[in-house]
């Protein structure tokens, strides 16, 4: 059963980035928010409750992985994607990442949307197995 | 009394005149070493009285006879040979009494004469101490004439024989009485310490001389008691001699004792060899070293004295003797002994002649000289040696350092001139030291460099102080070896400049080392470049990828397409320009030639190319430039790039505007500053430290790659350069590009 309330959220200070990410999830009729500074992306946090969200690595104002820890300690329910140009799926960052549960997947750019859908799905099925 | 007129009447002497010679006799016996030029002549007169008494005995008359004329005499001498005629026969005959009368008158002529004749004074005092004789040489001496003298008591005659200087007491004369009484027991028992003596005296003539006088003065014995007899001679002349030679004989011990004491105070064994190869003298100091004692070695052969060991390995005795026939000193040379009991000593010996006579200055006299003596000195050179064998084992290890050392160490002297060239030198050079001492360290220096060489050591002998540069050493392949140099002058004690002191570190390993550190940076870097273009690259892409799938899942929906087809264009574009300034980043050297460049040209013309921009940015510019600026070499177009850099972000961090100075300067190193100075926003102290890294911006995304600083650090090295920032948020910064400037290049 899909709750046509889920909400993402994606923060990448690459605008286009953002727009894509939104235009890959429309089919899953996602409530996608788009944040391009990690200030922004808190505030929407603090906002509202995201089931998802895409965090790009390298946000001009905070380390991505600091805004994914960040994103666990206030809003734990939140399933973390992580993207990144930066690393790569074997990175010792990333394994590091995934053993801590600090984010969920990983998604390296330029990415396949079909992916990027399907990565969602997985993130908002889990809580509800 | 009697009155003894020697020369006087025949009457008057007529009682007393064998007496007389008796007494004589006595005196001559008693004193005989002061009569001793006279003793012969004296006792040829008595031999010759002795005959005309034999001849009178002969003639059966006797002397004793003669008894009867001296009943009265004070000064009868039992000794008298007596013979056994009577005395009345004698009397009897008068014809023999006539010629005993001549015969002493003769023998007393020949007596007065005698006595008048003598030299030494003479006088007698009888029992009751009245003078009875007194002669002309004691006139003389005394200055007192016998007229006055004769018939006058002994002890009023101040001769201070009472109290006289040889007495206890100098100071205590004797009253007369007191003299009286002391002759009178004279007279009595014969004996008187006074009188026995040999007294000398000063006198005082009459004439106002002073003479020493030494008396004699002795008892006579006679049947009644003693009389007094006295010889007075004048010793003033042998006094005067005596004394002379004294003194002479005092200056001489004192010169001899002298002369002892330098020998002794030698610091060095002194021995005296005569030819017979014997030890005449040795000083102490000899001695000690030697072990001996002086009794065992004055006099004693050189070959007994001196150790065995010395005498086989110095061939001593070989050299003495060659002394003795050359005449000449001998350097004997340096040896060892090990004398008992003490340490290893080394002695060096040297043999002198002594000549009998001073030697004479020069000449055929020179012949006749003759090597009296040799002498030995031998001094110890123990200390001495082992001082030297310290400098010594110091200089080879100095030598040994110099030569070992890793680095080049090259002396000069002060005209530049190589003194010493060391192992190294010769290793990095390929030049052997005897190749290259004597010539001009310049010589050996790359030709281009061979100003910087001679403008250095110049700069060394003026200022004094260690100069440093790198100057390539021209091998004897003629290659060129990198050779950090420090030279420092080496003064003498007087501060004189006695040499140039060059150590010469080859840097050929350090280059390699530096070029691989380089290329080892350049991994980090391309591992941080890596990660920027991964991020900045895969942006772009990863626009580019996903509006291709929306653009293929969503075929019919154009404003998706035009969206995306947008997007697709713009990363590509952007894409590109970081490819573009990563090549620029990454062979910005490419094979570019430093030219001389006129640095006021270059930023006018950035300026210029960047007119639209900064007036669209309100930003005013104000340029400062000194009319003559250092010459400089570098590439125009980098430094264009480089000043556009610096520009364009100094407009950045003025989005509202401002004030960009650019200010040219040369500072107190030489080097020429070009500063770039905003007044934006600054940068935090944390991004600082980051400025420089490629892909390091805080440009919106999509405004800046973050290579423009990295590529400008990088051209600014190029031209052996470097920059300094200085910021502070909200105020500004300010880059300031150093520039060196070139070396003048001499015509």
């Amino acid at each position: 059963m899909i709750d046509a309330k889920v909400h993402v959220l994606v923060v990448d200070d690459e605008p286009d980035l953002c727009w894509a990410i939104t235009q890959a999830l429309r089919p899953l009729a996602y409530i996608v928010k788009s944040a391009t500074s990690a200030a922004q992306a808190l505030t929407y946090l603090s906002q509202h409750t995201y089931k998802v969200a895409f965090v790009d690595v390298k946000i001009q104002d905070m380390d991505g992985l600091k805004l994914a820890s960040l994103i666990r300690q206030r809003s734990p329910a939140t399933r973390i994607i992580l993207i990144s140009g930066f690393y790569y799926q074997e990175d010792s960052a990333i394994i590091e990442g995934l053993k801590n549960n600090l984010f969920t997947s990983f998604l390296a750019k330029p990415f396949n949307l079909a992916e990027v859908r399907s990565l969602a799905q997985q993130a908002v099925s889990f809580g509800e197995l | 009394m009697m009155n003894i007129e020697v020369s006087g009447a025949e009457s008057e002497i007529s009682l007393s005149p064998f007496l007389k010679i008796k007494n004589l006799l006595a005196v001559i016996g008693q004193n005989r070493e002061l009569f001793d030029d006279h003793y012969a002549s004296m006792i040829a007169s008595l031999d010759e009285l002795e005959k005309e008494n034999i001849s009178l005995r002969e003639r059966n008359v006797d002397l004793t006879a003669l008894q009867v004329f001296s009943a009265h005499d004070p000064l009868q001498i039992p000794s008298l040979p007596v013979s056994n005629v009577a005395p009345a026969v004698a009397l009897d005959n008068h014809a023999y009494e006539k010629d005993r009368l001549n015969f002493i008158m003769l023998s007393l002529r020949k007596l007065g004469i005698l006595t008048e004749r003598s030299r030494e004074g003479f006088f007698l005092a009888d029992v009751d101490g009245r003078i009875f004789e007194w002669n002309h040489s004691e006139e003389q001496i005394t200055g007192l004439p016998r007229d006055v003298v004769l018939g006058t008591f002994i002890w009023d005659i101040d001769m201070e024989l009472w109290g006289g200087k040889n007495s206890e007491k100098p100071e205590e004369k004797l009253t007369s009485e007191q003299k009286k009484a002391t002759y009178m027991d004279l007279v009595q028992t014969g004996l008187s310490p006074v009188f026995e003596r040999i007294f000398e005296i000063e006198t005082q003539r009459p004439d106002g001389t002073r003479r020493s006088v030494q008396i004699s003065f002795f008892p006579i014995q006679t049947e009644k008691g003693f009389v007094m007899g006295g010889i007075t001679r004048d010793v003033t002349e042998l006094k005067r001699a005596l004394q002379a030679l004294e003194d002479s004989t005092q200056e001489l011990a004192s010169q001899k004792q002298f002369i002892a004491r330098i020998i002794e105070s030698i610091p060095s064994s002194l021995v005296v060899i005569n030819r017979s190869m014997q030890v005449v003298s040795v000083n102490h100091n000899f001695l000690e070293k030697m072990r001996r004692e002086e009794s065992a070695t004055l006099g004693h052969k050189m070959d007994i004295v001196f150790p065995e060991a010395l005498l086989k390995y110095m061939h001593l005795s070989q050299m003495v003797q060659a002394v003795f026939q050359s005449g000449r000193k001998v350097d004997g040379g340096k040896v060892a002994y090990h004398a008992p009991g003490f340490s290893n000593k080394i002695f060096y010996f040297r043999l002198f002649p002594i000549f009998r006579s001073p030697r004479p200055s020069g000449g055929n006299a020179g012949l006749l000289e003759r090597v009296e003596n040799v002498m030995l000195l031998i001094d110890d050179v123990t200390e001495r040696e082992q001082l030297r064998e310290n400098v010594r084992r110091i200089e080879r290890h100095l030598a040994g350092v110099v030569e070992s050392a890793n680095d080049l160490v090259v002396s000069l002297d002060p005209g530049g001139k190589i003194v010493t060239w060391n192992r190294a030198a010769e290793v990095v050079s390929g030049l052997a030291s005897d190749q290259i001492i004597g010539r001009m360290l310049v010589s050996v220096c790359s030709p281009d460099q061979q100003p910087a060489m001679e403008s250095m050591l110049g700069k060394l002998l003026q200022s004094g102080n260690v100069q440093h540069a790198e100057i390539d050493l021209l091998t004897s392949d003629a290659k060129q070896v990198p050779i950090a140099w420090s030279c420092s002058l080496m003064r003498d004690d007087l501060g004189q400049i006695s040499a140039i002191v060059a150590i010469g570190r080859d840097l050929t390993e350090r280059r390699q080392m530096e070029e691989q550190l380089s290329r080892s940076a350049d991994m980090a870097s391309l591992g941080v470049m890596a990660g920027g273009i991964a991020h900045e690259l895969r942006n772009p892409l990863g626009i580019i990828s996903a509006s291709a799938q929306l653009m293929m899942e969503n075929p019919r929906d154009t404003r998706l397409r035009r969206q995306g087809l947008n997007k697709i264009y713009a990363s590509t574009r952007r894409a590109s320009l970081i490819i573009e300034n990563l090549l620029k980043f990454s062979r910005p050297a490419g094979k570019w030639m430093k030219k001389e460049i006129n640095l006021r040209l270059i930023i006018d013309e950035t300026l210029a190319l960047l007119e639209n921009q900064i007036s669209s940015q309100h930003v005013d510019v104000l340029v400062t430039c000194p009319e003559t600026l250092p010459r400089l070499a570098g590439s125009h177009e980098m430094l264009q790039q480089v000043f556009t850099n610096l520009i364009l972000n100094a407009c950045n961090a003025m989005p509202a505007g401002g004030l960009l100075t650019i200010a040219v300067a040369v500072n107190e190193n030489g080097q020429v500053g070009i500063s770039f100075k905003d007044t934006g926003h600054g940068i935090s102290p944390e991004n600082l430290e980051k400025i420089f890294d490629p892909f390091f911006t805080t440009m919106p995304v999509g405004k800046g790659v973050g290579l423009g600083l990295s590529v400008t650090h990088s051209i600014v090295q190029q031209h052996n350069g470097s920059i300094e920032v200085k910021s502070e948020v909200g105020k500004g910064s300010n880059f300031t590009v150093l520039l060196p400037r070139v070396f003048e290049v001499r015509n």
